[in-house]
């Protein structure tokens, strides 16, 4: 009795003196130690020491057709030390010849806040990570030895130090609410018999990164994530399948949606994806294109958000300092074309992920710090169409030291990838979509064309899947960098303006240099919401992603060439659905 | 291969053999409403697909593992996992053909693949739901099945023909049995306290970088229906307590020990201070490990526990014996023509029953009721006093067997191959522990060798059977003496792999003890994962190979452990 009472009286004692945030104190001490203390013989000590902890808590449901497939939820704390040895100039990072390393079992950490505990598994990891650190700086070193490069590029940009302390994210979920939201909505596809399957998946989730690092910096980032995804392929006549989602996203429960307004969605994706699927078809096209609101946003989300970052290949050890794989793919377009015309001189782009929200709606790709713990911060990207300024991450690259606040997706060997958080596109010379349509018109009138074009959404992220993402590019040579399918076309007929589906069709040398053949641009911005994984056309795969608002006008582009897919098609399913056929037998 | 997480030696030193699956017979249950929707949406299939596909299919079976896993975890007193998974995977197994040549038989040279994996149904029983995902994982099914049987028929004219001329698939008679379904209770908070009280425990060993006390509980149904008008549902719970814990030596070599209790219910696992006496053993084994000599390249006599054995025979003959192995062109086929012949020692037997759910009262990790072809799963006697008898087998004939013996098993989502059950090694040869010891003794001294080794524990193993590939095993122990034949205590050693050839290590089993040892664990093949036992005597090999393990180089922490 005695002792439990000596006990309570020391704890008391201890929280009135130090920081109340256990995790923070455990971290704090213990990064200390290693970037101080961590030595092996005359090797170098720590430079730059970070660590942090990632811990979730998350909901996740799903359901087909009426019936619930899956509701769970799970909680997960994880940890991940970085430790840098040599300088700033050079060292350990940007290096993929560090060789295997065994690991202690210490990757997941305990649920709750016990000090000694916590310090205990960070002193393993940083160990683990220190070794690693001096074994790859002289991997390096020994490489370096054989290799004359070009440009010697530092390998970490100094930053000062940043303190943001928020509350954790706490998960309040409704999970019966969800069950039986889920249920309603999946069952909504019984109306749509040109839609062969369909899902609706629901994940809500309370993320808060705890970081710490030797520069000086503490963080505690709470991060709120509520997403509602409903997915359907339709097959057509001649087999080929279209596959369409519906996706939402927001940082509060309350701006998800009413059902009301969610149901409505799902059903306006379902009807318009039953229309094309029986759609006509269309050999080729060559000429002007107008890309309506999403479609617009969607453009410029993957030709130019995702090309916005310099790349820089990491030194490899093995060929000479031949590439190593860049993880996604993605990117590079853009590299050295600074002072290069990009856009039409009346368009300007900014990157701001300082802004929360724009005209009342809330913006997705809002954040207070990226994942280096740097202050995120406005970027005037594009100004009268010229490439001024590039993203940057802590990682230097060629003609840009410093980071402003965009390394948000983890890269190779210890680096981060720069990208996008709120994108705006802003033309100065506007007019109404009415108008950017009948210029549509106006222009295929000129060129004695039947009709034109109109795009309203583009397949990205991609909802299909992988099999028939295969099926799609098994007619796209190798070397192009394939783009995304547009999803919804339609003909307008210079005749009377009236639209028509059309479907299959893929385009053919679209990249982000067709965008200097804009034209015109409307004069009301559409906000476009995604996670960006840096996976090729952005597909929900592994565990992080940035999360991406581009606010753009819908664009008329001059010269768009598209071509009829002549891709491999599945043959039409010889027993019938069993719910339509039995509905249509009744 | 197999692996697992140990299990300390217990029980009395012969051995009762308590078969439960006979004693209980279960209140046969009325038809499931997921059963009725699985057959109704069959039929359909199966009909339409008769009447208007070329080539038909001519049997469709649909199976749904629909499994709850709870898994705990704590560390160092603290709660470090809580997962409940509830999950409902449909394989649908569609042959088109006939039973001699369909789309299932081994086309030669590079292969498909493993399976396409299962699809998640809906966990409520609604029938549009479930129907609809059934038809579509059917017309994928069938898409495939059509064009593998056109590869399939290609192969055949431009190849030379085949050794095993046995058809594609056998008739059995169609089977309806409802069991009593399995169902999960595991009170959450209860176990999580008391895992963090057991993990506790390494509080008092520093040296021990990393431990972890993890608790999972399953209750599994499988539902099986298929077009001959099979009609099935059985169920089954299992829950498991391990605890692991690591350290690494002064010379980075890593060192590990696994304990593990198995229970068909939670009152099944022992008082805690049974499981502390087991991790209290385990923290003094590692303590002993991180300071013992390394082991040196070695060949001579040795014990292997009945654990050690186990897993032994587990690589060595039961992935061998495996039926598809006889019949597929790439693999070695050790015994594929041994039929009748002498291939162990005369006073060894060996069983694959997996109608045994408990051996000397622990809980068996490879029984079940049907396989995943939906036939019962039958005690098949493969060796016979040293005599190969049979092989394990599956729904696929090969030339020297032609009905399945209940061995088809697979992980959900790929294509069902012949596996192991409960493997059991009975021995007429058999020494009491202390005799097995002097044998030992005196198989040294008749050697002239400076000692002997013996196999206490063991983490798993793994083997090659392909012709590609060396006929080799690896079992990797983890607890391994020096036995001296001067009386000089026995000395434990780390680093050592046990290596060899499958047929010349048979040859030179000398005896048994007659205490027989169980190792639960999961076996891993093309099928995928699923559960398996085995079950032996320590066995005394006049010669053993070993060699030294693969290891880390990283030295110990360079930083004392923080204190606050």
């Amino acid at each position: 009795m005695r002792r439990a009472l000596a006990v309570l009286l020391l704890t008391a004692g201890l929280s009135a003196a130090q920081p109340a945030d256990v995790m923070l104190r455990a971290l704090t001490d213990e990064m200390k130690r290693a970037a101080s203390e961590l030595h092996l013989e005359d090797l170098p000590r720590p430079y730059y020491v970070d660590f942090m902890v990632l811990d979730n808590d998350t909901y996740s449901g799903a359901a087909v057709f009426g019936g619930l497939a899956r509701s769970r939820r799970y909680q997960s704390r994880s940890q991940h030390v970085s430790v840098r040895v040599g300088d700033y100039r050079l060292d350990n990072t940007n290096f993929t010849g560090g060789g295997f390393r065994p690991s202690y079992d210490v990757y997941s950490l305990p649920f709750e806040d016990d000090y000694a505990v916590l310090r205990r598994h960070f002193w393993l990891s940083a160990d683990e990570a220190y070794k690693g650190a001096v074994e790859s700086l002289a991997r390096k070193r020994a490489a370096l030895r054989n290799i004359n490069l070009p440009v010697r590029l530092n390998d970490f940009a100094k930053q000062p130090p940043v303190e943001y302390l928020q509350p954790p994210a706490k998960l309040t979920v409704d999970q019966k609410a969800w069950e039986a939201r889920l249920r309603e909505f999946s069952a909504l596809f019984k109306q749509y018999p040109r839609i062969v399957r369909s899902r609706v998946e629901v994940e809500a989730s309370a993320g808060t990164r705890y970081f710490v690092s030797s520069e000086g910096s503490t963080v505690r980032d709470p991060e709120m994530l509520y997403l509602l995804q409903a997915f359907a392929t339709a097959q057509s006549a001649d087999g080929t399948r279209l596959s369409d989602a519906v996706w939402v996203a927001a940082r509060r429960e309350d701006q998800v949606g009413a059902p009301g307004a969610l149901r409505s969605q799902i059903q306006e994706m379902a009807q318009r994806l039953s229309t094309l699927a029986e759609a006509s078809t269309l050999d080729s096209y060559s000429g002007p294109v107008l890309f309506e609101k999403t479609a617009a946003a969607q453009v410029f989300a993957e030709m130019l958000g995702r090309n916005l970052a310099i790349t820089r290949q990491p030194l490899s050890a093995g060929r000479g300092g031949m590439l190593a794989a860049r993880a996604g793919g993605i990117g590079g377009a853009l590299d050295g074309r600074r002072k290069s015309r990009i856009l039409p001189e009346w368009i300007d782009v900014t990157d701001d992920p300082t802004q929360a929200e724009w005209r009342g709606q809330p913006l997705l790709g809002h954040y207070e710090l990226d994942l280096e713990g740097v202050r995120a911060q406005r970027v005037d990207v594009i100004q009268r169409g010229v490439l001024e300024n590039y993203l940057l991450s802590r990682l230097p690259v060629r003609g840009f030291e410093g980071s402003n606040g965009h390394g948000r997706l983890p890269g190779p060997a210890g680096t981060s990838f720069a990208m996008p958080g709120n994108l705006f596109i802003q033309a100065r010379q506007t007019v109404s979509e009415a108008d950017l349509k009948k210029q549509l018109i106006d222009i295929c009138r000129a060129q004695d064309r039947e009709f034109g074009l109109l795009i309203r959404k583009m397949d990205f992220p991609s909802a299909a899947a992988a099999e028939d993402l295969r099926n799609m590019f098994s007619g796209q040579g190798q070397d192009q960098t394939p783009t995304s399918m547009p999803l919804a076309v339609y003909k307008v007929y210079v005749a009377d303006g009236h639209e028509e589906p059309v479907r299959g069709l893929r385009f053919h040398g679209f990249s982000v240099r067709s965008l200097k053949d804009i034209i015109a641009a409307s004069d009301t911005p559409t906000v476009f919401h995604f996670i960006d994984t840096g996976a090729a056309f952005a597909q929900l795969e592994g565990s992080y992603g940035a999360e991406t608002s581009v606010i753009a006008p819908s664009v008329l582009i001059d010269d768009v060439e598209l071509r009829g897919g002549d891709e491999q098609r599945p043959n039409l399913p010889i027993v019938p659905h069993p719910y339509f056929s039995a509905a249509s037998s009744n | 291969m197999i692996q697992s997480l140990g299990w300390t030696r217990r029980g009395p030193s012969f051995a009762v053999v308590l078969l439960l699956a006979a004693l209980g017979t279960p209140a046969q249950a009325q038809e499931p409403p997921l059963v009725r929707i699985l057959k109704q949406e069959l039929q359909r299939n199966f009909s339409i697909l008769k009447q208007k596909a070329d080539p038909a299919p001519y049997f469709i079976n649909y199976s749904v593992t629909d499994q709850n896993v709870v898994s705990l975890s704590a560390t160092l007193g603290l709660l470090t996992g809580n997962n409940e998974n509830r999950s409902r995977l449909l394989d649908v197994t569609l042959r088109v053909g006939d039973y001699q040549l369909d789309n299932y038989h081994r086309i030669r040279g590079p292969g498909l693949g493993g399976g396409s994996g299962a699809l998640s149904l809906s966990l409520d029983d609604d029938p549009d739901s479930i129907q609809a995902s059934l038809w579509n994982l059917t017309d994928r099914k069938y898409r495939e099945a059509a064009e593998r049987l056109i590869r399939i028929k290609t192969d055949r004219t431009v190849k030379v023909e085949e050794e095993d001329a046995s058809a594609d698939f056998s008739r059995t008679e169609p089977l309806a049995g409802f069991g009593r379904p399995a169902s999960l209770t595991l009170p959450v908070p209860a176990w999580s306290e008391r895992l963090k009280k057991l993990s506790a425990f390494f509080r008092q060993h520093p040296q021990i970088l990393t431990s972890r006390v993890v608790l999972v509980g399953e209750s599994r149904n499988q539902y099986q229906v298929n077009t001959e008008g099979t009609a099935e549902q059985s169920g089954r719970n299992y829950y498991r307590l391990i605890m692991t814990a690591e350290t690494r030596a002064d010379d980075g070599m890593d060192l590990e020990r696994f304990e593990s209790f198995e229970a068909a219910d939670l009152a099944g696992f022992p008082a805690d201070d049974r499981i502390q006496a087991a991790m209290a053993t385990m923290a003094s084994d590692l303590e002993q490990m991180r300071t013992a000599p390394v082991a040196e390249p070695f060949v001579g006599p040795a014990i292997l526990s009945g654990r050690a054995s186990g897993v032994f025979f587990h690589e060595i003959l039961g992935h061998r014996v495996e039926g598809h192995r006889q019949k597929d062109e790439a693999e070695g086929q050790t015994f594929a023509k041994k039929l009748g012949e002498a291939i162990l020692p005369p006073f060894l037997s060996v069983i694959f029953d997996p109608t045994l759910k408990k051996f000397n009262g622990i809980e068996l990790n490879g029984w079940y009721d049907y396989d995943d072809e939906g036939v019962k799963g039958q005690r098949t006697t493969v060796v016979e006093n040293g005599v190969l008898k049979t092989f394990l087998m599956t729904r696929s004939p090969i030339a020297s067997v032609a009905q399945s013996n209940g061995h088809a098993r697979r992980q959900p989502g790929r294509e069902v191959v012949a596996r192991q059950s409960n493997l059991l090694v009975e021995s007429t040869k058999k020494v009491s522990d202390e005799e097995l010891r002097k044998l030992l003794i005196a198989e040294i001294r008749r050697q002239n060798k400076p000692y002997g080794l013996y196999f206490r524990d063991i983490r798993g193993g793994f083997t090659t059977t392909g012709r590609a590939g060396l006929q080799a095993f690896k079992v990797l122990p983890v607890v391994v003496y020096r036995v001296y034949p001067d009386g000089r205590p026995d000395e434990l050693i780390r680093g050592a792999d046990i290596v060899g050839t499958p047929l010349a290590a048979f040859a030179k089993i000398l005896a048994t003890s007659d205490r027989a040892e169980v190792f639960n664990g999961q076996c891993g093949a093309e099928s995928g994962s699923v559960p398996v036992s085995a079950i032996s005597p320590a066995i005394l090999v006049s010669e053993l190979e070993i060699e030294k393990q693969r290891t880390g180089q990283d030295r110990p922490p360079l930083l004392p452990p923080p204190t606050e």
